[in-house]
């Protein structure tokens, strides 16, 4: 009996794997996206190449809807715009976004979104979403939601792929990559995708256009030490809501180009000190009409309305951001020192501005204030101390010293992070931290600020996090559950009101949690449900609470995969919003290996999410209404390896 | 019933296969490279106890690596040669009578010292090896590898 036991628990490592079973075992591994993860960096949400290629995300918006803690919602100019759960933010910056070690943010308003929140997935590999971090390794961006995006690895790709995709209402769109490793070790990867996106809507019987044009590409060369990449985005879209006052433009459009330069280079056998230096430019220009007035908040004087608002906007302007960094990281057995400096110059250049107001006056004011330079320099430090094999012990610390010029002051900021990793069992291991970080002012906050907050001390205030969190993960066999308490305390706080940003004067509070439960039935067949719930002690203006459930599963050469995201009703100022079911469903075919076809439909119920706005057609009272975000959508794709 | 519940811990702990957080180094992937490059040694020589040296391995490989398969640190030692895609092997190997594998194809293709590439094509991993270069050699490969063989 016993030789029998022994010879059924020796079976495995005695026949070594078959050469194909191998090859197999080594693609779902790379696909299962697990290389670059590091747990230190926060509570992770990772989605893989396996996890995009099953549920067919096309583009970076559909995951960053499932994300817990936050609502995505369209602001009036009609792009994306993520807000913490339970509040309508007109002013990003908590969440930061970086295509590999490139940050991607908007210099002028903090927010990736115009450009880049919502990038076609072909190109890439996987996308791992960091709660709680704040740049303590990368750069000197802050903030408390890290998407990292990494693109595909052009070693690892060696061919072309074509994505065609034709959508509803007209929409298209195109991909074409191309990879190759040269003789000399190098490889490249080359990427290019067109877009034509078309939305029109009815707002009390006229109508609202959110139709726009998008380019993007991406460049990489690279070799095991050096890493130089180039991206580039481009839109050319409708102001939807724009800045009417009677929240239908009569005409206007917004474009943005955002290029940026990127390399990497790693010295000493063991790649340990490392060089960044970047170089980012964005051109945005703006133009609206509306014989009812816009809204531009620095122009407007309440006082002097009529000679102050316009009736006409157009501006065109130009941001430059240098950045140089260099890290070294010092190893032993249980320790792991990382330390770092980085420099970031940001620069801002009004091209063009001019303005008619409702008199008919034109103006061309070229700047609203005299801050257009911002220097940063920033020390990071990170240990990571390996007490016992199954806990490790975690703090970091970042000094920024700021350089402004015109009337803002320089500054010296600091935020520290401690925390603990543990895992007394193989299934169960809990998580953490406690962050005390901040949000500097931007370009945009400081223009955009309430007139009447006294000094430029005052607009030059930061937003300080803190943040308290603790994730306990438990596994069975194919299951994997696992809870996130988060305490989130928010000082100076900076709030878009009709006249402008003000700092909320008491410290707004938040507290949240989030349930996500994970089954693998068998290697097809996978389940996840997740729920978030946040209070907050302000005023909701968005959903506190919401989740989702999806599935994926194959058989054969079909795979499929539904799922349903749902965002609580809530209501303000008398205004009700529904509660919002976005079901998608997608099937897709593999006529070959090489071949592939998709169909998907998404907001299948016709329940998306919706935003509150302000309607100001009335001069006495600004009107309240809900709006839905997005209408039902169909997309066919073909998929074409060579 | 504390007895079902310990085992039932037990149980569940001992079948975990999923992981909590990826606390440790993660080394799957090299592990399976390094199955796979120990099975392609295996099946260029046609013998189980292969000697092979990775010009400029890494710390991680180097540790990953010699679970599957006896490392040396230098070409003369070695039997079965792996080079990685932008080594230049002139530096560590004169010795044209080792078998040499690469990772990079347009190397395979150039460089008539290799008889065959494990490397990603079209995001697969793939193998090929050159059929002139495994008759110079007098390579004879096992049966399961013959779909690996381009016939140029």
């Amino acid at each position: 009996m016993k030789k029998i036991l022994l010879a059924v628990l020796l079976a495995p490592m005695l026949f070594s794997q078959d050469i194909d079973s191998l090859l197999d075992e080594y693609q779902e591994t790379n696909n299962a996206s697990l290389q670059k993860v590091d747990e230190k960096l926060g509570h992770l949400s990772i989605y893989s190449q396996a996890d995009i290629q099953k549920m067919q995300y096309h583009k970076l918006g559909e995951i960053l809807q499932e994300l817990p803690h936050i609502n995505y919602n369209l602001n009036r100019l009609g792009h994306a715009s993520l807000s913490l759960a339970g509040t309508k933010t007109q002013l990003n910056g908590f969440i930061r976004f970086f295509i590999n070690d490139q940050e991607i943010s908007s210099l002028y308003t903090q927010s990736p979104f115009l450009n880049w929140g919502d990038i076609p997935l072909d190109f890439v590999e996987s996308v791992e979403i960091y709660y709680g971090d704040s740049s303590f390794a990368l750069g000197n961006e802050t903030g408390i939601y890290f998407v990292r995006i990494y693109t595909k690895e052009a070693y690892k790709q060696n061919g072309g792929e074509l994505i065609l995709r034709y959508l509803s209402k007209g929409a298209n769109a195109q991909s074409v990559m191309y990879a190759d490793t040269l003789q000399n070790g190098w490889s490249y990867y080359a990427f290019a995708n067109r877009e034509e996106l078309r939305d029109k809507r009815d707002y009390k019987d006229e109508r609202l256009f959110n139709n726009e044009k998008r380019e993007y590409l991406f460049f990489n060369i690279e070799n095991e030490r050096t890493d130089l990449q180039i991206g580039y985005a481009g839109v050319r879209k409708d102001s939807y809501m724009g800045l009417a006052f009677d929240v239908v433009p009569e005409s206007g459009a917004l474009e943005s180009k955002n290029l940026f330069i990127n390399t990497t280079h790693s010295f000493l056998e063991d790649k340990s000190l490392q060089a960044k230096f970047s170089v980012n430019q964005q051109e945005r220009m703006y133009r609206e009409e509306n014989a009812e007035g816009l809204a531009t908040i620095p122009i407007i004087d309440l006082e002097n309305a009529a000679a102050t608002i316009p009736k006409y906007f157009n501006e065109e302007l130009r941001y430059r951001k240098l950045n140089a960094y260099l890290s070294k990281t010092f190893s032993t057995q249980n320790n792991q020192l990382f330390a770092a400096l980085n420099f970031t110059q940001k620069k801002y250049k009004v091209l063009y501005r001019e303005n008619t107001n409702l008199l008919g006056e034109t103006f061309t004011p070229q700047r609203y204030n005299d801050f257009d330079k911002e220097t940063v320099y920033s020390l990071l430090l990170q240990d990571d101390f390996f007490l016992r094999k199954d806990l490790s012990l975690i703090a970091n610390f970042k000094l920024d010293k700021y350089e402004r010029n015109g009337d803002l002051e320089n500054t010296t900021e600091t935020m520290f992070r401690i925390g603990s990793i543990y895992t007394p069992l193989d299934n169960l291991g809990f998580k953490a931290f406690y962050t005390r970080t901040y949000l500097p002012p931007t370009f945009y906050s400081v223009e955009f600020m309430n007139k009447d907050e006294s000094t430029p001390d005052e607009k030059i205030k930061p937003q300080k996090y803190s943040l308290a969190t603790l994730e306990g993960v438990y596994t069975l066999s194919n299951t994997k559950f696992s809870v996130i308490y988060s305490n989130v305390r928010i000082d100076d706080f900076l709030y878009m009101t009709p006249v402008g940003f003000i700092h909320v004067p008491y410290t707004v509070k938040v507290e949240g949690i989030v349930f996500d439960l994970k089954h693998q039935f068998n290697d097809a067949y996978e389940l996840e449900l997740s729920y978030f719930d946040n209070h907050i002690s302000e005023i909701p203006n968005n959903a506190k609470s919401g989740g989702f459930v999806k599935m994926m599963g194959g058989y054969k050469a079909f795979s499929y995969f539904a799922s349903l995201i749902y965002r609580e009703s809530y209501s303000y100022m008398d205004v009700e919003a529904d509660a919002s079911y976005d079901l998608s469903l997608g099937l897709q075919y593999d006529y070959s290996k090489d071949i592939t076809f998709n169909i998907k439909g998404e907001n299948l119920l016709e329940k998306s999410t919706q935003t509150f706005y302000t309607d100001h057609s009335n001069s006495s009272y600004a009107e309240v209404f809900a709006f839905e975000d997005y209408e039902k959508r169909l997309s066919l794709s073909l998929r074409w390896k060579f | 019933m504390r007895t079902l519940l310990v085992s039932f811990v037990i149980a569940t702990t001992l079948s975990a296969q999923n992981y909590t957080f990826l606390v440790s180094e993660y080394t799957k992937e090299t592990e399976l490279e390094a199955k796979i490059v120990s099975n392609i040694a295996e099946a260029s020589l046609n013998k189980s106890e292969i000697r092979l040296f990775i010009p400029e391995i890494s710390e991680l490989e180097e540790r990953v690596y010699s679970n599957f398969v006896t490392l040396t640190s230098s070409c003369s030692e070695a039997d079965f040669v792996f080079v990685k895609r932008s080594v230049d092997v002139t530096e560590y190997c004169q010795d044209m009578d080792k078998v040499y594998v690469t990772n990079n194809y347009s190397k395979l293709l150039s460089d008539q010292r290799y008889i065959g590439a494990f490397f990603w094509q079209k995001s697969r991993p793939n193998i090929t090896f050159l059929n002139k270069r495994l008759q110079k050699k007098q390579i004879q490969l096992p049966s399961n590898y013959e779909k690996f063989v381009e016939d140029f």
